[in-house]
């Protein structure tokens, strides 16, 4: 029972008990007094009466008219004169009672006034004997209206007492729900503070779990802490400080395998003609320098750009990876520069060679094809000399459309004709159960399904994520509808910062049908999550009434960032394929993964390992603390 | 020992308080008045009701002498209960009359038969002939008969029909005012209202009831 129902029940309890008390007195003294006036009203009534009858004649004309006259002018009940035997001689009447109010009142407080008793006289003798009563329902008619109006103060009292009480029991109690809140908060794993409310009990209480919220958080931050220069030492070379060539790779291929825009892009090689040679004239300290010169500007390059990646993959090699983009003439020559930029600030002149190939990649396309149409390109670019730059197109064959006006005609004829539907991949959890099934988006174009990784940069570029995006939450709307297996999508970080995309997000989700428990997994990946927090942090706020799982997914490179989820109220996240990657050898990473499974398991996340490739990785996850895994080794 | 009945003191504390009451505010006098009224009351306990009604006549005439409210206690009509009539030795003619009313009942006389009448008297003495308000006690040896009136202005007590000087007005006794069960509303704080609750109040305060 809430507070403000227990101070009205008390504020009734005592309205009633003092209504009742002040009723009862009140009707009780008023009666006393009212009877009294009406027994000296009779009383003297019947003495002038009497008065006035034995001074006339006492035929029985005379009698009557005079006790009619004033029967009729006056209030009374009964007017009787008897001779002195007992024998009525005059009698007049009326005997009902003239009270409009309840039956009750006159039953709870009977009224019995004495009549007034005179003696007439004719002239020495005792002639008759006179009794009076007068109407006494004007005694119940007061007692009615004086209960009433005490019934009325006492009910408007209550009510403003009430309405009162209630404004400042709310206004006292309402720091308890930012309490229960927290509390709740604390006990789902999101370690939120809270501002100290005024009121001092609460206050002891807020202030003990904002301290025990502030203690996790600091272990949290130290355990990411650590996690990140695990990361940094073991992927990066020391020297230069970019991607080791095994960890470059692993990245390229898992962004090979995406579902999505990112699956195509631009990979560059570019290398450092000589350098044995320059170690061995100008000393190995020179050549030191210039790698360190390499490594920060190739960083400076890639600085604060989701999508970039760069890696030194051999001695003299470096490589970098854009994806989702395409204009690979101006990556390639901004490239070239900052070779030519590092050996400029090595003091080193022009002759040393800084050959550079480049080329686009489209989805699922083969590693090795990949790796070697690029080795092709920075060889003929080495052949010529100089600072050629030399560019190979991909094998576009595969693609259905090759133009961004064909594709926009084709991705909206698609859309019209409702060419769209979901595929399903098996997420699955520590014993081989299913968790749910990662549902991309699958679109018929030129008479072939094709997958999301095809269309999705083209999307992208014609700004057509949001409607991609939803049309996934529509269709997994609908396919929640017909089974009980849970749906992953993902959405784009487009999407969520798109006011439109979450209205409709919104009220897809008020008017579906599905009954949602839980089943709908919705993630968002890391660049998107970290770059736009504070609308992801709404998202997450948005989804959280209709009980859907909210995630992050290509959890890698931001593990020093994954404390800042703890108080969003996000469920699960995902890690990068690039991490899982051989993971049952890469001792490094199995470090990492678990310092992060324990990390997400503080705040109360699910950990899923994306991109599982072979049986031994599938084998070996479990024991690193994973709650799930989904990828092309995993079945059902 | 005084009659039992409805009336008269029921206990000998009533008539102890009656003492007190008569010391303080007549002295000496005022006692012995009250001692004396006593030992008459007790004398005359089992005479016959005609001695009964002639020797309280003669009493209170005898040791009661005529004066006017206004001389007396200053107001212009003042009832005084018995104990201040005889206690004073004075009173006017309602207090003779209800000194004999309150004797008479002492020595169990039923209320019934007894009015207080408010008469005109016509005063002989006077020319000439002159009416002035005037209050007897009249007895009613049954309720139909013609009263004896016990007059304040004559030592005889003679019925109506011998005092064709008095015309009656109009009569009350001491029945209208008892609620049968209820003793205390005679005293109940409306009383004051009347000159005749007033004073029913007032010797229920000195001991002495109807």
């Amino acid at each position: 029972m809430t507070l403000t129902r227990q101070l009205w029940i008390m504020l009734t309890l005592t309205a009633v008990l003092a209504f009742g008390g002040t009723f009862v007195i009140s009707m009780l003294s008023a009666r006393d007094y009212m009877s009294d006036q009406l027994r000296l009203k009779n009383l003297d009534n019947a003495a002038s009466l009497a008065l006035t009858l034995s001074q006339l004649d006492k035929d029985l004309a005379t009698l009557e008219l005079l006790v009619s006259a004033q029967f009729d002018s006056g209030h009374y009940r009964s007017i009787d004169i008897s001779d002195l035997d007992g024998n009525p001689l005059v009698r007049r009447e009326n005997p009902a009672l003239h009270f409009a109010g309840p039956g009750w009142l006159t039953q709870l407080f009977p009224i019995h006034v004495e009549p007034g008793v005179a003696e007439i006289q004719d002239g020495w003798n005792r002639f008759a004997r006179l009794t009076l009563q007068s109407d006494s329902s004007f005694v119940y008619l007061s007692l009615w209206q004086e209960a009433s109006r005490l019934a009325f103060w006492f009910a408007l009292g209550l009510l403003l007492s009430g309405g009162f009480g209630s404004l400042l029991l709310k206004r006292i109690v309402s720091p308890l729900n930012d309490v229960v809140g927290q509390a709740e908060a604390i006990g789902a794993r999101r370690f939120i503070q809270i501002p100290i409310p005024k009121t001092r009990e609460f206050s002891q209480v807020v202030r003990a779990m904002n301290a025990l919220s502030d203690r996790i958080m600091h272990l949290l931050f130290d355990e990411t802490e650590r996690l990140e220069e695990l990361r940094l030492k073991s992927h990066y070379d020391p020297l230069t400080g970019l991607l080791q060539r095994q960890y470059f790779m692993n990245h390229l291929e898992s962004i090979l395998s995406n579902e999505d825009e990112s699956a195509s892009g631009t990979l560059i090689f570019g290398r450092v003609s000589g350098l044995d040679r320059l170690n061995r004239t100008l000393g190995r300290e020179v050549a030191d320098q210039l790698l360190t010169r390499i490594g920060e500007n190739l960083r400076r390059l890639t600085e604060d750009k989701d999508g970039w990646a760069v890696g030194r993959i051999g001695g003299a090699d470096f490589a970098l990876l854009v994806s989702n983009r395409q204009d690979v003439q101006a990556l390639a020559e901004k490239f070239s520069e900052q070779l030519h930029l590092s050996c400029h600030e090595a003091s080193l002149g022009d002759e040393w060679l800084l050959p550079v190939g480049a080329t686009t990649f489209s989805p699922s396309e083969d590693l090795s094809t990949l790796l070697s149409r690029t080795d092709g390109a920075l060889i003929s670019a080495e052949r010529e000399g100089g600072l050629a730059v030399q560019i190979v197109g991909p094998d576009i064959s595969a693609l259905p459309l090759s133009d961004l006006k064909s594709w926009q005609a084709a991705l909206h004829k698609a859309l019209q004709a409702e060419d769209v539907c979901l595929a399903a991949y098996p997420v699955v959890g520590r014993s081989g159960e299913l968790l749910y099934d990662e549902c991309p988006i699958r679109l018929r174009i030129n008479q072939a399904w094709q997958t999301a990784a095809v269309f999705m940069p083209w999307a992208a570029r014609l700004g057509m994520l949001p409607v991609m995006d939803r049309l996934v939450v529509e269709k997994a709307l609908s396919r929640l509808c017909d089974t009980t297996e849970g749906v992953g999508i993902h959405l784009s970080a487009e999407s969520i910062c798109d006011s439109i995309f979450c209205d409709a997000l919104l009220t897809a989700l008020q008017h579906s049908a599905a009954d949602i428990k839980g089943t709908l997994w919705i993630g968002v990946p890391e660049s998107a999550a970290f770059r736009h927090l504070e609308q992801f942090r709404k998202l997450c706020t948005l989804l959280k009434p209709f009980n859907c799982r909210i995630g992050v997914e290509r959890v890698g490179n931001h593990l020093k960032r994954i404390g800042q989820l703890h108080d969003m109220g996000i469920d699960f996240i995902k890690i990068d394929a690039s991490l899982i990657r051989d993971i049952d050898q890469q001792v490094g990473n199995q470090a990492l993964v678990r310092g992060l499974c324990t990390v997400a398991h503080t705040i109360g996340l699910k950990v899923i390992a994306e991109g599982v490739r072979s049986e031994s990785e599938k084998d070996y996850l479990p024991q690193l603390g994973l709650d799930g895994m989904t990828g092309p080794a995993v079945r059902i | 020992m005084l009659v039992s009945g409805i009336g008269g003191f029921a206990l000998d504390s009533d008539f102890q308080r009656m003492r007190t009451v008569a010391q303080e505010r007549f002295g000496e006098k005022g006692l012995q008045a009250i001692e004396d009224w006593r030992s008459f009351l007790n004398k005359t306990a089992n005479q016959t009701l005609s001695k009964r009604l002639k020797r309280v006549n003669d009493f209170i005439n005898l040791r009661t002498q005529y004066v006017e409210d206004t001389q007396l206690w200053g107001k212009t009509d003042y009832w005084a209960t018995p104990l201040e009539t005889l206690g004073g030795g004075a009173g006017d003619c309602e207090d003779f009359a209800l000194a004999k009313f309150l004797s008479l009942r002492l020595l169990g006389v039923p209320a019934a038969n007894m009015r207080m009448t408010y008469v005109r008297a016509q005063l002989p003495d006077v020319k000439p002939l002159r009416s002035r308000a005037h209050m007897v006690l009249s007895y009613y040896p049954d309720k139909n008969s013609v009263p004896l009136i016990l007059d304040s202005l004559t030592a005889e007590i003679l019925p109506a029909s011998k005092r064709p000087d008095l015309k009656p007005v109009f009569s009350f006794n001491s029945e209208a005012l008892w609620v049968p069960g209820r003793p205390d509303l005679v005293v109940d704080p409306t009383s004051r209202l009347s000159n005749w609750r007033d004073v029913v109040a007032r010797m229920g305060k000195e001991g002495t009831t109807f």
